[in-house]
């Protein structure tokens, strides 16, 4: 009974955050709402036992994400102007291509027996069983993922760094 | 679990660090843009002479003969693709370890790619290859055009991995697991759910953007135009190919019994692509433009293939994707040259190449009739099974569409000859002054080779590519 108050809570805390960050006029409360929702998805995440997962959650969609965003819009000249609207021309387009996607997604899962196969749920601690997973099952994406955040260092700081003499 | 089977990955690996640690110790780009090459060419060699098959890690990671045949040809195209930078590119010392080590990673990825069977390891190797890419776009990031190629690339395809995503996670709920052959249990046992179409729907928009399709298709001419040659070169055929495999493993193979969802959709895109990408390919006077658009009516053809029936469809489209890298590459071969050599890659400044260097103007010809399906080049082969595995499947109308598509696109490949070979001498006062280095003209003889060996005798690869299909298929 509790979960399913908290479950409805958080949904409801995620859905209308997002809509504020949509409509927002300032881009760095879109930001800040942004936030929120993600606050939501990791108090979903808590509902459904997944502590390890709720705490990944917040210190990266919230800690590093958000803040980086709201380092870029500090650091972005005009971007904060009141004459910058951030909204552009597209909205009857995007209107109508999101409503027939939300019409898709919500006849779908109307539509579907989900019967046995809604998730179980978890046990009580599965942060022991997530670190095993990602050594044992998983551990060829969990390498192929440390190659990948190599590649984007390397790939960004040539984008970036300076070009100190070097031919031309 | 059988380590062995990653030795082609650790040995790619093992280039890439290779290729990092002469960047740190002061190498020129000469030296490591040769040793990129010939490393590639190495392991390419050594993969097509060792083939081992197994299955590790419960059948996350499976060596069979469509990973193997996928590797060769992400290999070919990166050999290819190494050959083409290393005279043409206009980088500094500084920049160019992290070209090439961006270009391994990225083969790295389409690698794990083709082995992987398990949707975490797809997705993660799939990511792994296009982020690479999206640096490699802007890598002459003096130049605008190329940072804008950049931006755009990772922003859509930062998009379209969104909604790839969406459907795999839908694919896992109804599931329950991520492992393509307990999906493909699940699926003959439990039947369909409505569910699956939407996941189907997901799958196909995301995997769309990495082959170019309709609608996923408007990024294409501004990252082609914009990214350097080379990388637009295995952009165009490696990409590709990465997303075609992607594709057969998940659509083909796991979800064939959702075959009556994405079957009627590809049919109605593959007739779409094609159309789209050669109307538009015809009012376009820039080179790289228009060979972006025929890339993108390219992918209409593979798509033609990919719909045909199980076997034949899967090897078809192999097969296309092996004769579309020789041919592709020697175009942009040519292009990058050009390009290097008269700084323009405008088609009206090609007037007069036949007269000042009929070598390559003819290289240019036999890739350009290649791409549009003339016999003995290999594109027309290749086209004749794409149709022929269609026909098996009884779509007549889109194998019409294909044939007429092939048609309009000979026109605008012969609108380029045109001008390389007729020019109106009292206009044109200079004639275009090409320099081609050894290293090029090596790549694009291969690439000939190739096209007209595979062209005349294309029993030798479709067996390679049926033996694998039916491989795959083989319970």
């Amino acid at each position: 009974m509790v979960e399913t108050i908290l479950f409805y809570g958080f949904a409801a805390l995620i859905l209308i955050s997002a809509l504020l960050m949509i409509i927002a006029p300032n881009i760095y409360h879109s930001a800040l709402f942004l936030a929120l929702c993600l606050f939501g998805v990791a108090g979903i995440y808590v509902v459904l036992n997944s502590y390890f997962l709720a705490g990944i959650q917040v210190l990266v969609y919230i800690g590093a994400v958000v803040v980086l965003a709201l380092f870029v819009i500090n650091l972005t000249r005009r971007i904060l102007d009141v004459d910058s609207d951030q909204h552009n021309e597209q909205l009857l387009p995007a209107v109508i291509i999101s409503g027939l996607t939300a019409f898709l997604i919500i006849s779908a899962v109307l539509k579907t027996n989900w019967g046995t196969m809604i998730a179980h749920r978890v046990a009580q601690d599965n942060t022991a069983l997530t670190g095993r997973l990602l050594l044992n099952e998983f551990v060829l994406p969990f390498e192929i993922v440390s190659v990948l955040l190599l590649a984007a260092l390397i790939g960004a700081i040539s984008i970036v760094a300076g070009d100190k003499g070097a031919q031309k | 679990m059988n380590i062995a089977l990653l030795t082609h990955e650790f040995a790619l690996a093992g280039i890439a660090l290779l290729i990092f640690i002469l960047d740190l110790s002061g190498a020129g780009k000469k030296v490591t843009g040769r040793v990129f090459t010939f490393s590639m060419l190495a392991l390419l060699v050594y993969v097509a002479l060792s083939r081992k098959d197994g299955v590790i890690l419960n059948g996350a990671y499976t060596a069979d003969g469509i990973s193997w045949f996928a590797k060769l040809i992400f290999l070919s195209g990166a050999f290819l693709t190494g050959m083409l930078s290393t005279d043409t590119l206009k980088l500094s010392d500084k920049r160019a370890g992290a070209y090439y080590f961006l270009l391994a990673s990225s083969v790295l990825g389409m690698m794990f790619l083709a082995s992987s069977k398990e949707l975490i390891t797809l997705y993660v190797s799939l990511e792994l290859a296009t982020i690479s890419l999206y640096a490699l776009a802007a890598i002459y990031r003096e130049e605008v055009l190329s940072l804008e190629a950049g931006i755009k690339y990772l922003i859509l395809g930062a998009v379209s991995s969104g909604i790839l995503l969406y459907g795999l996670s839908l694919v896992y709920g109804v599931t329950g697991t991520t492992y393509l052959e307990k999906i493909l249990f699940y699926t003959s046992a439990n039947g369909f759910q409505p569910v699956f179409v939407l996941a189907v729907i997901m799958v196909i928009l995301g995997i769309g953007f990495k082959l170019s399709m309709v609608p996923m298709h408007v990024w294409t001419p501004d990252v082609y135009q914009g990214s350097p040659t080379p990388v637009t070169a295995f952009i165009s055929v490696a990409s590709k190919a990465a997303g075609f495999i992607f594709a057969v493993r998940l659509l083909s193979y796991t979800l064939i019994k959702a075959g009556f969802v994405w079957e009627p959709i590809l049919a109605v895109l593959a007739f779409l692509t094609m159309t789209i990408g050669n109307l538009i390919a015809i009012p376009q006077k820039n080179m790289k433009r228009l060979l972006a658009y025929s890339t993108i009516s390219q992918a209409g053809f593979l798509l033609v293939g990919f719909i045909g029936a199980p076997v034949i469809g899967v090897s078809s489209v192999m097969f296309y994707l092996m004769a579309y890298t020789v041919t592709n590459i020697a175009a942009f071969g040519v292009v990058a040259v050009f390009e290097k050599s008269t700084g323009s890659n405008e088609i009206d400044d090609y007037a007069g190449l036949a007269q000042t260097q009929p070598v390559l103007a003819l290289t240019l010809m036999v890739a350009l009739l290649s791409l549009a399906g003339i016999p003995p080049l290999v594109g027309f082969a290749g086209k004749f099974y794409l149709f022929y595995a269609a026909m098996e499947k009884g779509y007549l109308w889109l194998v019409i569409a294909g044939a007429l598509n092939s048609t309009i696109s000979l026109y605008y490949y012969l609108l380029i000859l045109k001008r390389l070979y007729i020019w109106d001498k009292s206009k044109t006062s200079t004639l275009p002054k090409v320099h081609v280095p050894a290293m090029v003209t090596a790549a694009l003889i291969i690439c000939c080779v190739a096209m007209l060996a595979m062209g005349i005798l294309p029993g030798f690869v479709i067996d390679i590519t049926n033996a694998a299909a039916e491989g795959m298929f083989r319970p």
